[in-house]
């Protein structure tokens, strides 16, 4: 193994989310279920490294949501044993799973979108913009899909071209995370450079309605501007990032020696005598983590 | 710039299917509302051509329920189409004209055709792994078992025992509690496929909880975790079957009960069809405290056993029970209760012939026809109590087990010999450890264990034989040797550890003591009356060994590596002492033993190890005087203790890829053992006389072997292939001279279980293997043998039809090198009753050949096997 991989690996753990859920408030209940699996590609300098995830769209009668089960399930776990008294660092998956820490709810409040997510374990943060569906348009390709006869419709958004496969037999105008807006749902999508693929696995009419719900985290409520500045700083400079994130860092040598520990200086977690400390490989201190997140701008 | 061209041709492309501008444009908007009159937002409104599925254009109805769609072309007519999750599809014909045109839609839910998600059939959580058990089970699947052997990377070997990625497991669960205490073939063999949700593996898995950080193991457990279904509820089911010829039986009985609480198992089987019930009561654990059994020193001359299935050659009439039990008490306090007891009369019937080669190329070759009939009776039973805690351990285990054997035999060579042993081996044995975790974060454990067992047995051969060397040449009536073998075991222990940053320390100081005592007489019976054996065949012999030792236990780990150093340093003494002599020995010696593993990847680990070790004995190649074992093995020893010294060492290599389903790995070893003695064999017409003489022996081995398993989801199939290579040389003294042997054996077995859907299965087994050697300078021609077992399920409704093929082949014989069998069964299912009538060996086969040779000799048997028969059983669900 690479240095590079093994750098890439134990960076991979910021986004390894570690949220204890613990009040809820529900929104709606869903009626229906589609499920997305998920493969993308977090640095654009290594194609052939791809990472998966499992999506879940939960459609209710007026609200959506869109999230990770794979965050979900270990947000879950470690919930599970933090009440157990456990504090588990992390659920340990096969390396190429790495579920993508946001949630969207739809029409949540009325009319816009609000958007969940988070850099890192210590902070979540929280932020409504208004919904613009990509302006489709519909081609003439059309194909079968999981039994379903769909069509091809090309858009934009976030940057990125995609290509679609809807069915009108499924007349909801929903799709994976952003993808809506077609008279029917998508159950096939990616960009024309295929660093991000969803693809429908499983659609399930729920005879129980399952609540949709939104952990009451203590978020931080922020813009969408403001948040994506975050992560990119976050993303150009992960250890001063950290450090302002209320993380102590300590820089270690090649063997895994401290050789310098950087305090935070935000108290925050430290008043309350969380300690969250990470190490890092010296020679890893400087370089930038790749950035490659579903939505460009 | 790629972009660019691509977008100029879409719009190029666009220009083409859309002339805009040589046609008018035309809008057609309305309101949409449902029968009461509100309005519905949210419809798609689809535009297109008559009678095709095309869309020219769309449009979503907002809040108020308008829509708007528009179309340019030169179609005379268009097709307009409303969908709405609740409100179904209608479809209209419209002329192409801009128009005002609103609809009413009648509720009406939609039904869709529904996609279940692929289930994760194995997926990895921390240290878990979960096989999903209804991504595995196949229709004709009834026990766990039967699903376990389908399940990637998890081996059930034909003992019953289950290896994960090449090595045994350390515990089976149930629902996180050992009910079973290893003997796990009572869950395998008796939990229905249908009652569980998942097969867990826990890999690394250290069974002290206290110990976690401490001691780092490389083994997996396995936990069977129940549908909720299967939980708390009394669960049991009746066997009852009959057939011929000769008149066949074959009932059971089996309880089961899983609570939170409170497990049980309950069993009876009982059967003359050539089921070994008793099987399932083989402990698969490697107990810390075990001591050696001398249950079967003498022995009735029997035909050893044939490489087949064994239920063709088994003539029995077993009656088994078991009743396993664990509560959970208060304070995280669990008690186990296992009892389990069998009664079995077993026939063999054999021909065999051993060539003996002897030095100067001369061979002796002794011809045998053999009758034995075993009556077997062995109770064993458990009592622990275990607490297992983050900061505390204790567990108490008793453990009881007694024998009573009676065989007899006969052997017919050129005159005829009656053979007759009894034998009743008893054992009781206390296991106590303690680990206790201090507030500063030292580890404090004690272990300790007692165990006493008793071997009184007895052989008689009738008529008396050697009468040359035992009664002055005279013919006499019998020959009774008898035995007894005392063993008294203790080992104790005390150890304190340390975990610091990247470093565990061990300390321990332990002693142990073993104090063996054997006695034999050989006496010879004539006209009723006893002869005195003669010192020369009498043993009295008292042997005591105690051992000191400290040790020093280091561990060095980071993330992804870690190094174990165990150090000790013994002192050894024993005593021997007999009528006529004593004996003390005392050796001051060091065993280290080293462990390093290397996790590559979450894919990859490397582990290597190295010891030494030393050890003497055992009892049973210390007695000077003739003690006979069988009737034509007569042997004495003239020596001190045997003492073994070996040197070990491995490397192994395993990959795992739960998402892929594929498991794999490959290991070598070798092994230098060196003895101080070696073995001499002395003939004297038929008799052996095996001595022990002073001349150190060394034996090398060397072994490579590998596996790779993979459930491949598009033909639902788990496919495996595992391959291995075993060379051995050594050498021993035949006739006075030293001879040198060598062995090679290698073979490969590949393995395929497959799903046809829900009509039927297939499995597929090949064993191919071939062994070499050479003795001296002759070579040993080389055997192969290759056994195929077939199997082949439909199911028709409730019936199922199973057909079973095993084919043998062993190129050693001269003629019938090849063996089938083949078996019928019919299964009909209704409601709780399972009807079945099973055809066992189709073809009537009545013998099985087969040729083996070990280090110096060559061996042709001729078994008897179960011939054709007919059963018919009904199982019930009782509850």
């Amino acid at each position: 193994m690479s240095l590079l991989n093994e750098a890439d690996a134990q960076r991979s753990q910021y986004f390894d989310l570690r949220r204890y859920i613990g009040k809820t408030e529900i929104l709606d209940s869903a009626k229906l279920r589609v499920d997305y699996s998920l493969s993308y590609i977090r640095d654009t300098l290594n194609l052939s490294k791809i990472s998966r995830d499992r999506k879940v769209l939960l459609i209710g009668d007026k609200i959506n949501k869109f999230y990770s089960y794979y965050v979900q399930e270990s947000d879950s776990v470690l919930t599970a044993d933090w009440n157990k008294g456990k504090n588990s660092a992390r659920v340990k998956r096969s390396p190429d799973i790495l579920g993508e820490g946001y949630e969207l709810y739809c029409n949540y409040p009325e009319g816009k979108r609000t958007i969940v997510n988070s850099i890192t374990s210590l902070s979540v943060y929280k932020y409504e913009e208004d919904v613009e569906n990509p302006r489709w348009v519909i081609r003439s390709e059309t194909t079968v899909i999981l039994g379903y006869f769909c069509i091809k419709a090309t858009g934009r958004i976030g940057a990125r071209d995609y290509e679609v496969w809807f069915t009108p037999s499924i007349p909801i105008q929903l799709g994976p995370w952003k993808l809506a807006g077609l008279p029917g749902l998508i159950l096939k999508a990616y960009d024309t450079k295929k660093h991000y693929t969803f693809e429908c696995i499983g659609i399930e009419q729920l005879k129980q309605k399952q609540p949709i719900v939104m952990p009451q985290w203590a978020y931080i409520n922020t813009t969408k501007e403001e948040y994506k500045k975050n992560e990119r700083q976050f993303y150009n400079d992960y250890v001063t990032a950290l450090l302002s994130l209320g993380f102590n860092v300590n820089i270690t040598d090649g063997e895994g020696n401290r050789k310098i520990s950087l305090e935070t200086p935000n108290r925050y977690f430290a008043d309350r005598n969380i300690s969250h400390s990470t190490n890092i490989d010296e020679r890893d201190r400087y370089k930038k983590l790749p950035y490659n997140p579903i939505e460009l701008e | 710039m790629i972009h660019y061209i691509i977008n100029k041709v879409l719009l190029i492309l666009f220009v083409i299917i859309f002339p805009i501008g040589l046609f008018g444009q035309i809008k057609v908007s309305g309101i949409i509302k449902n029968k009461s009159g509100e309005t519905l937002p949210g419809i798609n409104v689809l535009l297109g051509n008559v009678n095709k599925e095309n869309i020219l254009s769309y449009s979503i109805s907002d809040n108020n329920g308008y829509y708007q769609v528009e179309y340019k072309g030169a179609a005379d007519s268009l097709q307009i189409t409303l969908t709405g999750f609740d409100y179904g599809s209608v479809k209209k014909t419209i002329k192409a004209v801009s128009q005002k045109l609103d609809f009413e839609l009648t509720n009406q839910p939609i039904e869709l055709q529904e996609v279940i998600v692929k289930p994760e059939m194995i997926s990895q959580r921390g240290d878990t792994i979960n096989y999903l058990v209804s991504a595995f089970v196949g229709k004709g699947d009834r026990v766990i078992g039967d699903v376990l052997k389908k399940m990637p990377g998890i081996e059930v070997r034909e003992s019953g025992a289950i290896s994960y990625n090449g090595k045994e497991i350390n515990k089976f669960y149930v629902e996180n509690l050992d009910l079973l205490q290893g003997r796990y073939g009572i869950a395998t063999k008796n939990i229905s496929a249908n009652d569980v949700a998942s097969v867990q593996v826990y890999e690394n898995h250290q069974p002290v909880k206290a110990l976690q950080d401490v001691k780092l193991s490389d083994q997996a457990a396995i936990n069977i975790k129940l549908k909720d279904s299967a939980k708390g509820a009394l669960s049991a089911m009746a066997q009852l079957g009959t057939g011929f010829t000769p008149f066949l039986w074959n009932n059971e009985f089996v309880a089961l009960y899983f609570a939170k609480k409170y497990q049980n198992i309950t069993t009876y089987k009982g059967n003359n069809t050539g089921d070994d019930a008793s099987r399932e009561f083989t402990s698969f654990y490697s107990e810390a405290g075990s001591m050696q059994q001398y249950g079967n020193f003498l022995s009735i001359l029997a035909p050893s056993l044939p490489a087949i299935n064994r239920k063709r050659y088994l003539f029995n009439s077993i009656h088994s029970v078991s009743a396993n039990n664990i509560w959970v008490l208060k304070n995280d306090y669990n008690l186990n209760a296992n009892i389990n007891y069998f009664n079995d009369a077993q026939k063999q019937d054999s021909y065999s012939q051993s060539a003996y080669f002897l030095p100067g190329d001369s061979i002796l070759i002794i011809n045998e026809q053999l009758n034995a009939k075993k009556y077997i009776d062995k109770l064993n039973a458990d009592i622990k109590l275990n607490v297992n805690k983050s900061n505390f351990y204790l567990d108490n285990h008793i453990k009881l087990s007694g024998e009573w054997n009676r065989n007899r035999g006969i052997v017919l060579t050129s005159d005829s010999i009656n053979q007759q042993s009894e034998k009743n081996p008893f054992n009781i044995s206390n296991t106590f450890k303690l680990v206790k975790t201090t507030s500063s974060g030292k580890i404090v454990e004690v272990n300790s264990f007692n165990g006493f067992s008793k071997s009184p047995q007895k052989l008689i051969i009738e008529p008396g034989l050697y009468p040359f060397m035992f009664n002055d040449s005279k013919d006499y009536d019998k020959m009774k040797q008898n035995v007894t073998i005392n063993n008294f075991t203790s080992r104790n222990s005390v150890s304190y550890s340390f975990v610091s940053k990247h470093i565990r320390q061990v300390y321990w100081a332990g002693f142990d003591i073993e104090s063996q005592f054997l006695k034999s007489d050989l006496q010879i019976l004539n006209n009723n009356n006893i002869n005195a054996a003669p010192d020369s065949l009498m043993n009295d012999l008292r042997w005591t060994q105690y051992n000191m030792y400290v040790n020093a236990y280091y561990s060095y780990f980071l993330p992804k590596f870690k190094i174990d150093i165990y150090l000790p340093v013994n002192y050894y003494f024993s005593f021997i002492n007999n009528a006529w002599s004593k004996t003390n020995t005392n050796k001051l010696f060091f065993t280290p033993y080293l462990h390093a593993v290397y996790n590559l990847n979450n894919y990859w680990d490397i582990s290597a190890h190295y010891s030494f070790s030393k050890d003497y004995g055992p009892i049973d190649n210390l007695y000077p005087n003739y003690i006979m074992q069988t009737y034509r093995d007569l042997n004495r020893n003239e020596s001190k203790p045997l003492e073994y010294e070996s040197h070990a060492a491995s490397l192994f290599l395993s990959y795992k890829n739960p998402r892929k389903s594929l498991f794999g790995n490959m290991g070598g070893s070798y092994e230098r053992f060196r003895t101080n003695v070696m073995y001499a064999q002395e003939y004297t017409d038929i008799l052996q006389i095996r001595k022990i003489v002073e001349s150190p022996q060394i034996t090398e081995s060397y072994s490579v072997s590998g596996s790779i398993s993979k459930y491949i989801y598009a033909v639902r199939s788990t496919i495996s292939l595992s391959g291995r290579y075993y060379n051995v040389k050594s050498s021993q003294i035949n006739q006075g001279e030293v001879v040198k042997y060598n062995n090679e054996n290698y073979g490969f077995s590949p393995n395929i279980e497959t799903q046809l859907g829900s009509w039927g299965s297939i499995s597929y087994a090949l064993k191919w293997n071939e062994s070499n050697g050479a003795i001296g300078n002759i070579n040993l021609s080389g055997i192969r043998t290759i056994s195929n077992y077939l199997n082949i399920s439909f199911f028709i409704n409730k019936l199922a039809i199973n057909m079973g093929y095993e084919h043998y082949y062993n190129s050693n014989i001269l003629t019938g090198k090849n063996k089938s069998f083949a078996d019928i069964e019919l299964k009909y299912k209704f409601k709780d009753v399972e009807l079945m009538c099973t055809w066992v060996n189709v073809f009537n086969s009545k013998q099985y050949i087969i040729a083996s040779y070990s280090e110096t000799r060559e061996d042709y048997y001729a078994y008897g096997i179960r011939p054709a028969q007919l059963l018919l059983t009904a199982k019930f669900k009782l509850w």
